[in-house]
């Protein structure tokens, strides 16, 4: 046993309260007869004895002590292991400033966090007297805390007031011991403290110290993680706040857009009108230069009629008046009326303003075309091949589509009739290429000249004076396929004459 | 009448086969001779060839029309026979100005068509007198 007075009595008071003891005992007991140097080691080692019971004792209380104390400390390291950051029900610096008083068995604790300048700190946690107090900014000047920051650890067990005395709060507290660590960020700089101050002088000063080294290091982490939670919840919303102003200018925009593009829209139509009614009329110019040959065209057949008609009633009283004759007369009179009511129809077909796009055989509206130019390819005789290897089909409007062969052909013709070559010819050739239908229309009437050939498809030129040629032709006749049913029209000088070339671009449109 | 009319021969010009059919029949059964030519330069061969009493002429025929027909008849240079034989022009061409033109060429008589027999047969009797 050590008898530097560590623990409990020094060894002269010791011996004193063991002879005492003994003396006490002797008393009671009979005085032994033995020998006096017998009794006189009989003595001895009955103080002895007392001395170490005494010690024991001591020793016993001390023990339950240290073990309560490192109950505590086990209780708060413990707590710090398995409390988790997550701890929704008491914020954690609360916790923790509670427990460390505990702990510590001190009056007052508070966890701060060191503010920009280093110069002031803000309290995240006050515990005091076994109650939160609100948190509070203060100066660091002459406090213990500002002894602190920058050390690891910095311990007065005693009398702090004095050491102090311009610090109200200590005052206040009537504080005796203070204990501060300093909590280190992750880079190496101090961001907050912990203080913990108590009314009684600090008996356990190393157990205390290591204990708040401990906790600095979880605090400080808690307060970095706080800090970078808090960061991405500043981030978070401000990108939620970002998120939601681009929201609503996209919609405003969009809004926008959509008014701009219903104008537009209404525009379009407009224009499409415009395009209907303008295209109506081109229509009917080339019509009206058609009406001179409808009139012949039926004038044909109307004459077939009469003879056939008149030639019954002429017959009747000749032998060759038969049943027979008759039903040929009728016959040939019926299929004459038939074809003057198809080819009725066909004008009138023709003159149908195209309404919606639909699907139609390229080679019909070319057939078409051709059955209301009957009659205008006879004289002088122009031959018209076709050569047709496909049978394409396109999505389009049909007698617009018709209008522009019209176009073309009567073209073909006036360039025949006011040449007129030899063997006069008009060849139509239809095909897909590439999936897509394209159409030529050549005739071997010399070809455009080239002082003109970049001018025939602007409106109002004509070379046919104003009687025959409106100008609008050929093009009503580009704006129609290229505009209407995106496609191309174009035209080149190939085999001794004119060719225009028809070709529908879009794919889509070519196949149903 | 009808042995007269065996004697007068027509020529018929005209590219419609129907009517061909048509009109021959007709003016068979009316007693007459009658020739046919497909178009204008047929119509000149067969006069330069053959006596004719009176042209039924189409106007708008391949290879030649009916006008430029007339007018090389009437040319007195021409290979026909008879260059003042009557030309009666069948046509549909009703303007006035094809009408003209029909006269500047040497036409004697227009019909349009569609035209009634008995005007046909007027013509050809005014232009033959039988």
């Amino acid at each position: 046993m050590s008898s530097d007075g560590k623990y409990g009595s020094t060894t002269d008071e010791l011996r004193i309260k063991a002879e005492t003891k003994v003396a006490m005992q002797a008393d009671n007991n009979s005085a032994s007869s033995s020998a006096p140097d017998a009794k006189r080691l009989l003595y001895e080692l009955q103080v002895h004895q007392a001395e170490l019971e005494m010690q024991n004792e001591e020793l016993q209380h001390i023990k339950a002590e240290l073990l309560t104390e490192n109950a505590l400390s086990n209780e708060l390291v413990t707590w710090l292991a398995q409390t988790s950051s997550r701890t929704t029900d008491e914020p954690f610096f609360n916790q923790l400033a509670c427990h460390l008083a505990e702990s510590l068995n001190m009056d007052f604790v508070c966890i701060d966090r060191l503010d920009g300048d280093g110069l002031t700190a803000t309290t995240v946690a006050v515990w005091c007297d076994g109650h939160f107090e609100d948190n509070v900014s203060y100066a660091l000047k002459d406090t213990p805390c500002g002894d602190v920051v920058g050390k690891t650890v910095c311990c007065f067990p005693a009398m702090v007031c004095r050491l102090f005395p311009s610090d109200q709060v200590l005052k206040d507290l009537q504080a005796e011991s203070y204990i501060g660590v300093t909590l280190w960020g992750h880079s190496g700089k101090p961001i907050g403290l912990i203080a913990v101050i108590s009314r009684r002088p600090l008996v356990n000063r190393s157990a205390a110290e290591s204990l708040m080294k401990l906790v600095a290091v979880r605090a400080a982490g808690e307060i970095e993680r706080l800090d970078a939670e808090e960061q991405l919840q500043r981030a978070h919303n401000e990108l939620e706040l970002r998120v939601r102003e681009r929201t609503e200018e996209l919609t405003t925009a969009l809004r926008t857009l959509q008014a701009e593009s219903a104008i537009r829209l209404q525009a379009v139509e407009a224009l499409r009108e415009k395009e209907q009614m303008l295209i109506h009329q081109s229509r009917q110019a080339a019509m009206g230069e058609m009406v001179g040959n409808i009139a012949h065209q039926w004038r044909q057949p109307l004459n077939k009629l009469g003879l056939l008609t008149q030639r019954v009633a002429l017959f009747y009283d000749s032998p060759s008046f038969t049943k027979e004759f008759l039903d040929t007369s009728v016959a040939n009179a019926m299929e004459i009326i038939q074809h003057m009511s198809k080819t009725i129809d066909d004008f009138r077909e023709y003159y149908r303003p195209d309404k919606e796009k639909e699907p139609f055989s390229v080679r019909e509206a070319i057939m078409n075309s051709l059955s209301l130019l009957e009659g205008n390819f006879q004289n002088p005789t122009i031959r018209v091949i076709i050569n047709d290897t496909d049978d394409p089909v396109i999505n389009g409007y049909k007698n617009e589509f018709t209008q522009v062969i019209l176009n073309i052909l009567i073209n073909a013709r006036d360039a025949i009739v006011a040449r007129t070559p030899d063997d006069a010819q008009i060849i139509i050739t239809l095909c897909n290429e590439n999936g897509c239908p394209a159409v030529t229309v050549a005739d071997n009437a010399g070809g455009i000249p080239d002082e003109i050939i970049t001018k025939i498809f602007d409106p109002y030129f004509t070379t046919k004076g104003p009687q025959a040629g409106t100008g609008l032709g050929l093009f009503m006749s580009k704006a129609i396929i290229e505009k209407n049913m995106g496609g191309t029209l174009s035209v080149r000088n190939a085999n001794g004459g004119a060719e225009f070339r028809i070709e529908m671009l879009i794919r889509e449109l070519c196949h149903e | 009448m009808n042995n007269i009319r065996k004697q007068i021969c027509i020529l018929m010009v005209e590219d419609d086969p129907a009517n061909q059919f048509g009109t021959t029949s007709i003016l068979t059964h009316w007693g007459y001779q009658v020739a046919v030519a497909n178009n204008g330069r047929e119509a000149l061969d067969f006069l330069a060839g053959n006596a004719c009493d009176l042209v039924l002429m189409d106007c708008a025929m391949p290879v030649m029309g009916g006008y430029e027909a007339t007018a090389i008849i009437r040319d007195q240079s021409s290979k026909v026979r008879n260059h003042a034989v009557p030309v009666i022009a069948l046509t549909a061409h009703a303007s006035p100005e094809e009408r003209a033109q029909g006269h500047a060429a040497g036409m004697n008589e227009y019909l349009i068509k569609p035209y009634l027999l008995k005007d046909l047969l007027a013509a050809i009797e005014k232009w033959t007198g039988h």
